[in-house]
């Protein structure tokens, strides 16, 4: 692929035969900037997607074709595909054409990395696709997916805000793994202790917790927290007006430090 | 920029054709080459309700096509649909030849849904399996 911006525009009569026009010009243009196969396919089922749309929906089916516009530009392993119309703007339809299965906005959004539709305030709709590079050997495409947390996790600005957020999440959390009301309320007490921290002792503006089912434990990691600042924690984790250290209420509670930062981990039981 | 003498690899059968083939023993195939949109959805529509309205099973064969929107896609079920309400089988056959026809079929989870076969014989086959069950 060329490191300089390539651009194809066109112009087109919203008409159902110009979308084959609209592929053999994409194919040109992958041709042009070495585009892979499973590339090139997915742009020809975007455009062909959002053209179709504008072709059924966008212009009166008795009026004159209306004028549709694509884009293509490819630059920085990325091609952004741009399909404008200046038709009745993008409704929702209560009543779709006998056939129709809905599947192509889905289809699209299945396809592209990312794509919007905006409705441009001189009217009609458009819809930007953008879409990962392949190679030709078809390395390098498709969409990078973040990996799943093990459980959940969450992140909450720092302060007065993060205590029902965290309290609430960890008492369902402990609902599930079968804990009893008791043990509940300490989980909900554990929330109370991470959610009076000291802010500054976080590396990051907000209180980041991860929560998973570890055996029939549930094991809570907070943090990320700047150096010293997860054990300053577990210091100041006395229990208001209870006298009992957070490590009495938890099995198992110890201070993590890796790439990730430092972090605090605590395990309970039921 | 670079002028490339050839895009053979990418010379694709632009028009989308529709072809209706007896089988025999009450299987009617329709078979699609090309590139198929909403462009060519009548001429489909037409051709898989002469194969349903012979009153037997139906196959479509999509080794040939080289590209099928979504509105063939709704095309197809309905036909489906259609076989079904009078009892008869349907099958689409696939050799996984083209990128976007294997790739819409994937995402859209119709591979498995509709089914789609990798052969017009598997196809066949199978909806012979279907009507002797």
């Amino acid at each position: 692929m060329t490191a300089e911006a390539t651009e194809l525009r066109l112009g087109l009569a919203a008409r159902a035969e110009n979308l084959a026009l609209v592929r053999q010009a994409l194919a040109g243009f992958a041709d042009a900037v070495a585009l892979g196969d499973g590339t090139l396919a997915d742009l020809k089922q975007i455009a062909t997607e959002a053209c179709m749309n504008s072709v059924v929906h966008a212009y009166p089916a008795d009026g004159e074709a209306g004028r549709i516009d694509v884009t293509a530009i490819a630059s920085n392993g990325v091609v952004e595909l741009r399909v404008r119309d200046w038709g009745l703007g993008f409704r929702p339809r209560p009543a779709e054409p006998e056939g129709s299965l809905r599947l192509g906005l889905p289809l699209i959004a299945t396809v592209a990395d990312s794509f919007e539709i905006a409705s441009p305030a001189d009217g009609g709709t458009l819809l930007v696709a953008r879409v990962r590079v392949a190679d030709a050997e078809g390395n390098g495409g498709g969409k990078p997916r973040p990996s799943p947390p093990r459980e959940a996790e969450l992140a909450i600005t720092a302060g007065t805000s993060a205590r029902p957020v965290i309290a609430r999440v960890l008492a369902i959390a402990a609902t599930r793994a079968g804990f009893s009301l008791e043990r509940m309320s300490d989980g909900v007490l554990l929330g109370d202790a991470i959610a009076a921290g000291d802010a500054s002792d976080f590396a990051e503006s907000s209180v980041g917790l991860s929560i998973e089912e570890c055996g029939p434990n549930l094991c809570v990691r907070v943090g990320p927290f700047i150096e010293g600042g997860a054990k300053r924690m577990l210091d100041r984790m006395e229990l208001p007006g209870l006298g009992v250290s957070i490590t009495k209420l938890a099995n198992r509670v110890e201070v993590e430090s890796d790439a990730a930062g430092e972090h605090l981990a605590i395990e309970f039981s039921p | 920029m670079e002028v490339r003498p050839s895009y053979a690899a990418r010379d694709v059968e632009v028009v989308g054709e529709v072809r209706n083939e007896d089988a025999g023993d009450r299987v009617g195939v329709v078979v699609l080459t090309g590139e198929h949109d909403l462009g060519t959805v009548p001429r489909v529509k037409e051709g898989l309700a002469g194969a349903t309205a012979a009153g037997g099973a139906v196959v479509v064969d999509l080794c040939e096509a080289t590209f099928v929107d979504s509105s063939i896609l709704g095309a197809l079920l309905e036909a489906r649909r259609t076989a079904a309400e009078s009892g008869h089988g349907f099958a689409v056959a696939f050799s996984g030849g083209a990128e976007p026809v294997r790739r819409v079929l994937e995402v859209t989870g119709l591979a498995e849904e509709l089914p789609v076969h990798p052969s017009r014989e598997a196809a066949l086959a199978a909806l012979g399996a279907q009507e002797t069950s």
